[in-house]
Order: C-alpha cells, then structure tokens, then sequence
C-alpha cells in the first residue's frame, strides 16, 4: 500500500498501540492490499487515556473492563466491589497498556477478514 | 485472554474469593480491603452487601441473602460452580468454560441483553443506596 497513506495512519493512530508495535504495525500496512485499507481506516480505536480516566472515576464498578471490551472481567470486578478495592487500584496502572494491547487484537482481525 | 490466563484467573479469583467469606465469617478480614466507591463516597456501589449475602446463604437464610444484595446469589454460585468447573476442564482436557466465557462476552455486547442487564443493575444500585442510607 501507499507508503504515505501508511504514514498517515500511523501518525493518527500511534497513541492507540505499544511503540514498539509500531513497526510491525507499518509493515503489515505496507504489504497490505489496496482493498482492505478501507476497512482498517473504519476501525474504532479505544483510546487509552479515555480508558485511564474511566478507571480513575468507574473502576471501582467495573466500567473500565466494559469500555476496552471485556464484559466478562468487567462482570467479575462489578460483583466484586472492583475486586475489594485491590484489582481497581491494580488496573490504575495496567488498563493503557490492555487498551492497546485489545487494540493491536481489533486491528489483527481487521487484517484476517 | 487466552484459555490458560482466564482459568489461572479464576482460579486465584475463587481462592480469594472463599479466603473474603471465611474472613468476613470470622470477623477477621482486614478493614482497610472493600469497597473503594464506598470509601471514598460514603454511598454504597451496586454490589456492596454481597458478602452479607453470601454469608446469610451458608446459614440457609434466603430471604435475609436476598434483601443484603441479590448479586450475592450470582457470586454464591459462581463460587460454587466455577472451581468445579475449572477442575472438570482440567482433568478431561476440555475447553467448555473457555468457550462459555467467550460466547457469554459475545452475548453481553448485544443490546437487547445489555440494556435489561444494566437496568437491573441501576435498580439494585438504586434499592441499595435506599437500604444503607
């Protein structure tokens, strides 16, 4: 595909994944074809900071989980009180790094189908 | 999640979910571990009482279980069921829980199950605020 199209979608997406996917990320976009750029430039990206500040606010009932798309942890840490406290204070740190990693996820099966 | 990572967390979830009640049952559970919405806040989250619950359920007190959260019931049983579950999977090398796991993430994403699912938690919440205050 279009090196500068690749670049764009780089330079606009790169907050929603790891920096060191980033070039795997680009080179898969470079050997990809044309006609499967439409469907990955439609992909909804969940954006990592949204993700950290609705843990901050709803972490303790789960909403985070909801948002990146985990319905079932989400579930388990509502009933749990947000698993007694512990698991929304540990999520504080980890739900950036699971957004992007659900992110690298969406954009994969984008590729496959 | 891979299949490996979700059984390893519901394994250590149930541990520490049996160790809670046999805690609270004690009167030994460390004061500073709960419900941080209901620290900070003052008002009870959706799911505060479900220990209470719990506990009232092993004493065969269904009513009194139902009144301190019915989410209590949902946790009784998947504390009751999902070790089982889990060691079924393990010892006939199975993946039914995993496959469960998925289609019901699948499934909670539809709206028409979303929506009554979220009114159900809300009204709870709602009876809850109500009860506690």
């Amino acid at each position: 595909m279009d090196s500068q199209k690749v670049d764009l979608f780089i330079m606009s997406n790169s907050r929603h994944f790891e920096s060191f996917q980033l070039p795997a990320i680009k080179q898969q976009l470079l050997d990809l074809p044309e006609e499967k750029w439409t469907r990955i430039q439609y992909i909804q990206f969940k954006d990592p900071t949204t993700a950290l500040i609705i843990s901050l606010l709803g972490g303790g009932l789960g909403i985070d989980r909801f948002y990146i798309g985990d319905s079932g942890l989400g579930i388990a840490k509502l009933l749990t009180c947000g698993g007694l406290c512990v698991w929304t204070i540990v999520d504080w740190f980890l739900i950036m790094g699971v957004t992007k990693e659900k992110n690298l996820q969406q954009f994969q099966q984008a590729l496959i189908y | 999640m891979t299949k490996r990572n979700l059984y390893i967390f519901v394994f250590v979830a149930s541990l520490v979910g049996y160790v809670w009640v046999i805690l609270n049952i004690f009167h030994i559970a460390p004061i500073y571990i709960g419900c941080l919405f209901h620290k900070i806040t003052h008002i009870p989250c959706p799911s505060c009482g479900s220990t209470h619950s719990v506990i009232a359920l092993l004493n065969g007190d269904f009513a009194g279980a139902f009144y301190a959260n019915p989410f209590g019931f949902v946790v009784c049983a998947a504390l009751a069921l999902l070790p089982l579950w889990l060691l079924f999977d393990c010892i006939c090398r199975k993946d039914s829980f995993f496959r469960f796991y998925k289609n019901m993430e699948a499934r909670l994403k539809k709206r028409y199950i979303a929506i009554p699912a979220l009114v159900l938690v809300i009204i709870n919440w709602i009876w809850n605020i109500y009860k506690y205050l």
